[in-house]
């Protein structure tokens, strides 16, 4: 048995070739892959994103002889070496043991999908955030913002959110994959509500992402996969979120244009019921304002094009060194969102 | 980010040594054998540490079924390794 670090393209394409046959598609966001052989022969392969366990798959005629352990364990030393102990996996009910059994504990599980961590313990996080933030017991409302950047339109939401509820809990995506680093996005919000009563910003940990980001590895059917993380990540907010943070209403802005947005919209409600409550979008001269749209703008015609759309606080942040940096690298990539 | 490492594995009859700087020295064992072994393979990590002098550190051990020796040898080698970074 031989356990080796797959780096080069022709060993890549043979995983692809290898994880085919089990619907699985190597996505472009993995870091590390590795590959145990037995006899030259590619027995097994895992692979990471971040702090993200994708990719697992076992040739069907070595199942169940414990070629699983000893590469998982290879992956989470590797990525132990590398500083990330907090590991996360998404996959199919039927596969949940054999994370347990490598020491992942369950987050929550849907009929599809099921959200395993290791090295980390989401009810522990919660509730030490809870007393690090100073949130009161008391019932509240609450909104999940990536603010990538922070618009009229995250205000407007806030204030009419915060105008029902009276207490209002902040939750800003903490993934790192927006355009805007989360540092700038958390600041930035911070300031634009600073003179604002009953509102805690908070980050939203690393167990709510943005359903923008969502891993959408398993290539068949998937749109239904995108959908399954949807209803992970509305479960994960109602059964901890919810519950430790005493949040009885979740406010959330009405989508005009995106599809996937909107499919997520819907789940929320399916799940959540009358403690979702769907905010009307904010309009400027009849159109609706959005983040992406503000990238667009900013993309196409500079900082002042957007300045309508933004509170202050984002306006003096992509004035800044590090906004114009940001802007310019917008400029200059294309940004998945 | 706090000094940290790893020995062993997950594969049958071995187990995986996690070593963490912390403010106190503390045990906790995840073991697939009977929960009688628990406190058996507690003491043992206890004992091993109290020779190693080797303080404010937080063992976990997530065991697969390892015997004694196995477990004192993986705790002993993440020990050492964890001395030699010593500098971060």
């Amino acid at each position: 048995m031989d356990i080796k670090d797959v780096v080069l393209e022709e060993e890549k394409q043979e995983i692809r070739r290898f994880l085919k046959r089990f619907h699985l598609t190597y996505e472009d966001d993995i870091d590390i892959t590795l590959a145990l052989y037995e006899d030259d022969a590619l027995i097994a392969t895992a692979s990471s994103a971040a702090n993200i366990i994708k990719s697992v798959a076992v040739h069907p005629a070595y199942q169940g002889r414990g070629y699983l352990n000893p590469l998982m364990s290879a992956l989470i030393k590797r990525l132990h070496e590398k500083g990330v102990r907090h590991l996360f996996v998404y996959t199919l009910p039927e596969h949940v043991d054999l994370f347990k059994h490598l020491g992942f504990t369950s987050i929550v599980e849907s009929m599809n999908m099921s959200f395993l961590e290791r090295g980390g313990d989401i009810r522990a996080t919660l509730v030490s955030m809870r007393d690090e933030y100073g949130v009161s017991r008391r019932a509240k409302g609450s909104v999940v913002i990536n603010a990538n950047p922070l618009t009229k339109g995250h205000l407007h939401l806030i204030d009419t959110a915060l105008e029902d509820c009276g207490e209002l809990l902040v939750f800003v995506v903490s993934e790192d994959r927006s355009f805007f680093p989360f540092e700038e996005r958390f600041a930035i919000i911070e300031k634009a509500l600073a003179d604002r009563e009953g509102v805690t910003v908070l980050p939203s940990g690393d167990y709510l992402i943005s359903f923008a980001t969502f891993p959408k590895y398993f290539s068949k059917q998937e749109k239904n996969i995108q959908k399954d993380h949807a209803v992970i990540d509305v479960l994960t907010f109602k059964q901890h979120y919810m519950d430790i943070f005493n949040i009885n209403v979740r406010y959330v802005g009405e989508e005009p244009y995106s599809p996937m947005t909107k499919t997520y919209n819907a789940t929320m409600k399916h799940y959540l019921g009358s403690k979702l409550r769907i905010i009307e979008r904010k309009t400027l001269e009849a159109t609706p304002i959005s983040a992406s749209t503000v990238r667009k703008l900013l993309k196409k015609n500079g900082v002042e094009a957007v300045r309508k759309y933004v509170p202050e606080a984002t306006y003096r942040y992509l004035k800044s060194e590090s906004g114009r940096r940001a802007v310019e690298a917008l400029k200059s990539h294309d940004a998945r969102h | 980010m706090a000094r940290s490492v790893v020995s062993g594995s997950l594969e049958s009859s071995d187990c995986l040594i996690t070593l963490t700087e912390a403010g106190e020295t503390s045990v906790q064992v995840d073991t697939i054998v009977h929960e009688a072994f628990q406190r058996h393979l507690e003491s043992l990590i206890r004992e091993t540490l109290k020779q190693s002098g080797v303080k404010n550190i937080k063992v976990h051990c997530q065991d697969q079924g390892a015997l004694d020796y196995t477990i004192k040898a993986r705790l002993e080698a993440a020990l050492a390794r964890y001395e030699e970074n010593d500098d971060g």
